[in-house]
């Protein structure tokens, strides 16, 4: 019997038994970022220089495009979108999730589809996920690739190691390691007990379009200043503290903080707010990267 | 069969990242910590996708999250932590409640997922919920076909029998566990 047959046979056998996750598979699927999320995260990558960007889809093909001008056009509304939903805190996954349907790319599934045979089903529900994937297009571009340590390598293996305290929340990440005066708490995205808090999408925490759009932008002016201007940097990332106490990208924060006291040659500093980040924050994907710093 | 010519980050980021990190709540990381750990399989992958020939991307990718939820775990049961919260019984307009209700349920095949042993909750979170085939769970798992196979087959009997019996613990009596 050849693998194929073997698999064909046991996954026959599999579909004549009745499973219990049947009636409770649309709860686990829909058990996953929304769109903010996902931006959030294609920023994080962007700033330690991995491109994440996406083509938009031509059946979006905007009237600037048309006259010439779609690459200022399309992107500055890009970025304007990728930032302000990047930067506000992320909303329940159930409640208040705000989906934008975005129309299928020609190339989705492209992927998947060349990679293994698809399990039928899979294809439907792929499709109105791909959907929901944001458009991290000139965030990721603008932010540069150069300007501080190269991005850490964590191994699999060295991810997540047993911390010998508790861990605390990310609330008290964040309102420990931001300015003094950050009390409220970050809504915690897919988290049951926020739903079950009950936050609306009206109770969702609001910003204004300017100041929710410059947490990425102080932060990545924060990276740029850094190899010249270190203490410009360090004092962006204090303005950044204190305007978005409770932001996303605390974590980004702190490691372009440290980096600035290390150029600075504020060592003691420096390592004060390592060690207060991996306390703060143990399974962070940025602790190797400020080991090597401190190194 | 042969490998996808010249996938790049950019695609696997926009296909699959969205999927990945679903598969990290559903292999019991809690919401918190789930862009942190997917950031860390998106910079693994980044890594290691110039050195990929395997005949399963997403094989390949759910093996990565797997290893990382897995180590995960161990540090999260090291430091006691409690991964699920309570969903209130009541909600106000008709969507909160299906969405209140939509929440318990989840919960409630959490709390049965996290009494199978790892091996078999990434078997059937793979096969289920992701609906990768066989021979990719194969690859994700690093295990052979009818191992993944047997271990699916004991998942769903544990899962059956954890929510038929918290379900009779309920004062509603049993409900429907699929």
């Amino acid at each position: 019997m050849t693998s194929v047959d073997e698999e064909q046979e046991l996954a026959r056998l599999l579909a004549q038994q009745p499973s219990p996750l049947t009636s409770g598979l649309s709860a686990l699927r829909d058990n996953g970022p929304d769109a903010a999320e996902l931006a959030s995260l294609a920023s994080r990558l962007a700033l330690q220089g991995i491109d994440v960007s996406t083509p938009q889809p031509p059946a979006r093909v905007s009237p600037w495009k048309k006259w010439g001008l779609g690459g200022l056009g399309g992107a500055s509304a890009v970025v304007v979108w990728l930032a302000l939903r990047g930067s506000q805190p992320a909303p329940p996954a159930v409640v208040g999730v705000e989906v934008e349907p975005q129309p299928l790319t020609p190339s989705a599934l492209a992927v998947e589809q060349g990679a293994a045979p698809r399990r039928p089903s899979n294809v439907a529900a792929d499709r109105s996920a791909s959907a929901e994937v944001p458009r991290p297009t000139t965030a990721s571009a603008s932010a540069p690739s150069n300007v501080v340590a190269p991005a850490p390598s964590p191994s699999v293996q060295e991810g997540h190691k047993t911390t010998a305290s508790a861990a605390p929340t990310s609330d008290a990440q964040e309102s420990a390691i931001s300015a003094p005066d950050a009390v409220a708490t970050r809504p915690r995205a897919g988290a049951a007990a926020s739903v079950a808090a009950g936050p609306t999408l009206n109770d969702r925490p609001t910003a204004s379009p300017a100041a929710a759009a410059s947490e990425l932008e102080l932060l990545r002016d924060a990276r740029l200043a850094l190899p010249q201007a270190p203490a410009r940097a360090l004092q962006l990332t204090e303005e950044h503290a204190r305007l978005y106490p409770r932001g996303q990208m605390a974590q980004e924060r702190e490691l372009i903080a440290v980096s600035a006291l290390v150029a600075l040659g504020r060592r003691t500093a420096a390592l004060s707010r390592a060690s207060n980040f991996e306390r703060l924050y143990p399974t962070s994907p940025y602790r190797k990267q400020l080991g090597e710093l401190l190194r | 069969m042969p490998r996808p010519a010249a996938t790049s980050f950019q695609e696997i980021f926009e296909q699959h990242a969205r999927f990945l990190w679903r598969t990290l709540l559903n292999l019991g990381v809690p919401s918190r910590e789930a862009q942190d750990l997917c950031q860390e399989v998106m910079i693994v992958v980044h890594r290691r996708l110039p050195d990929f020939d395997g005949d399963s991307l997403r094989g390949w990718l759910y093996g990565i999250c797997v290893r990382v939820a897995s180590d995960y775990r161990r540090s999260a049961r090291a430091r006691h932590e409690i991964p699920f919260g309570e969903v209130p019984e009541s909600g106000g307009t008709p969507e909160q409640r299906d969405q209140l209700e939509q929440a318990a349920q989840r919960q409630r095949l959490m709390r049965a997922l996290e009494g199978l042993g790892e091996d078999k909750r990434a078997a059937l979170i793979l096969y289920e919920v992701e609906e990768l085939t066989l021979a990719e769970v194969s690859e994700a798992l690093g295990a052979p076909m009818q191992t993944v196979y047997s271990r699916i087959l004991a998942a769903r009997q544990e899962l059956r029998r954890e929510l038929e019996r918290e379900s009779q613990a309920q004062p509603g009596g049993a409900r429907d566990v699929g």
